[in-house]
């Protein structure tokens, strides 16, 4: 069976542009900080890491850093998906995400405005609020 | 269509696909800010073209001064895309350094600068893929020269080096490789060992022959012919391949 791709250029919204931006940069930057670790993890212990490990190992990011765990707070659940391992995840930083603030995510090269339009506001009710503004 | 999460991007479909066949879709952020959206169809083996029995046979050499000399004696000339716009790169590149690093302004000349290398990058291919694509249907057989362009590179000078990077043989040899294949066609890789300086007719080396020299003039029989014309069609000899008597050279 052979494959192939069929490549199209596509046009959107400005904002829609800054939410694919930044849901990008925020996928790059988790899945290279899970990279990272998995290699000093082969470093130390000359071991590769499976599927389970690696998820294993993204829990464990978490708790020991809360900006890695901040870097997934504001992004939507089917973002998170695209990280393997990731899968478990999405709970838990939903539920701190409408508990309090996450945290500023140091991110080198974008503006604090991008930051700002990234984050999450409660998804649905936002977007239902909004849609009851445009009715009134 | 509709991205679940990101937002409605419009498409302009300019050729049909299967969409039953699509098994995967991928978004594309270039840094010009360009969005591609990529579908991957799965295609039954029904599909691909029989290889046929191979007839015609051409090779490519590859140059500097000219970017393909071929064995049937068709010239393609080296466009130079990045030392064309070198000049428009080197004021942009210069915008972008005297603007304040991560401000709105930086951010919109480091977005033209992207959109500069990206068309030079566009450039390059469409020309590799139109070259493969003419000479897949015309012939049977590809022999390329099994180059060590790193090699090559780290040689040469700085002007030279750049004049290789810019011409990057690497991409034309993919290409051109992926055209043939694609239409079940046979790509030979032979050894560019002397290639140059090796005299088609009588198989002599010529050692005195410089980079300046454009015309190979063969010390032992005499033979001349261009440089390039010559190296392609010793190429093609070492492939095991006998050029028809009809060729542009003799």
């Amino acid at each position: 069976m052979g494959a192939r791709a069929y490549k199209f250029r596509a046009y959107c919204s400005k904002s829609t542009a800054r939410v694919l931006e930044t849901q990008l940069k925020t996928v790059c930057k988790l899945y290279n900080k899970l990279l990272h670790a998995e290699e000093e993890e082969y470093r130390n212990t000359k071991h590769t890491m499976g599927e389970n490990e690696l998820r294993q190992l993204a829990l464990d990011l978490r708790k020991r850093n809360p900006e890695s765990g901040a870097a997934l707070a504001g992004c939507p659940a089917g973002r998170r998906k695209a990280l393997p391992g990731t899968e478990t995840l999405p709970r838990w930083f939903g539920e701190q995400a409408k508990e309090k603030e996450a945290p500023q995510i140091p991110l080198p090269g974008v503006p604090s405005e991008w930051l700002e339009a990234f984050k999450y506001q409660g998804g649905r009710a936002v977007r239902k609020q909004r849609r009851r503004l445009v009715c009134n | 269509m509709q991205l679940s999460k990101i937002g409605f991007f419009t498409l302009i479909i300019h050729r049909d696909f299967p969409l039953e066949r699509v098994s995967r879709v991928r978004v594309k952020l270039y840094p010009s800010g360009k969005i591609y959206l990529v579908f991957l169809v799965v295609e039954p083996e029904a599909q691909k073209e029989q290889p046929r029995e191979p007839r015609k046979a051409v090779d490519v050499d590859l140059g500097i001064g000219r970017l393909a000399t071929l064995s049937d004696g068709g010239i393609l000339g080296n466009p130079r895309p990045l030392e064309r716009s070198l000049e428009r790169i080197r004021v942009l590149q210069r915008n972008l350094s005297r603007k304040r690093f991560l401000s709105k302004n930086w951010l919109k000349a480091k977005r033209k600068l992207a959109k500069e290398h990206e068309y030079l990058k566009d450039f390059r291919r469409d020309l590799f893929f139109k070259l493969g694509a003419l000479l897949a249907q015309e012939y049977d057989v590809l022999v390329l020269e099994d180059l060590d362009v790193q090699g090559l590179i780290q040689r040469g000078e700085a002007k030279r080096r750049m004049r290789l990077y810019d011409s990057s043989f690497s991409e034309i040899r993919r290409i051109l490789e992926w055209e043939f294949r694609k239409r079940g066609r046979v790509v030979l890789a032979v050894p560019a060992f002397n290639s140059s300086r090796e005299c088609f007719l009588c198989g002599e080396i010529n050692r005195g022959l410089t980079l300046e020299d454009r015309v190979f003039h063969c010390p032992h029989c005499g033979f001349t012919l261009d440089r390039d014309l010559n190296a392609s069609l010793v190429l093609l000899k070492r492939a095991g391949w006998v050029p028809p008597f009809q060729c542009a050279c003799l």
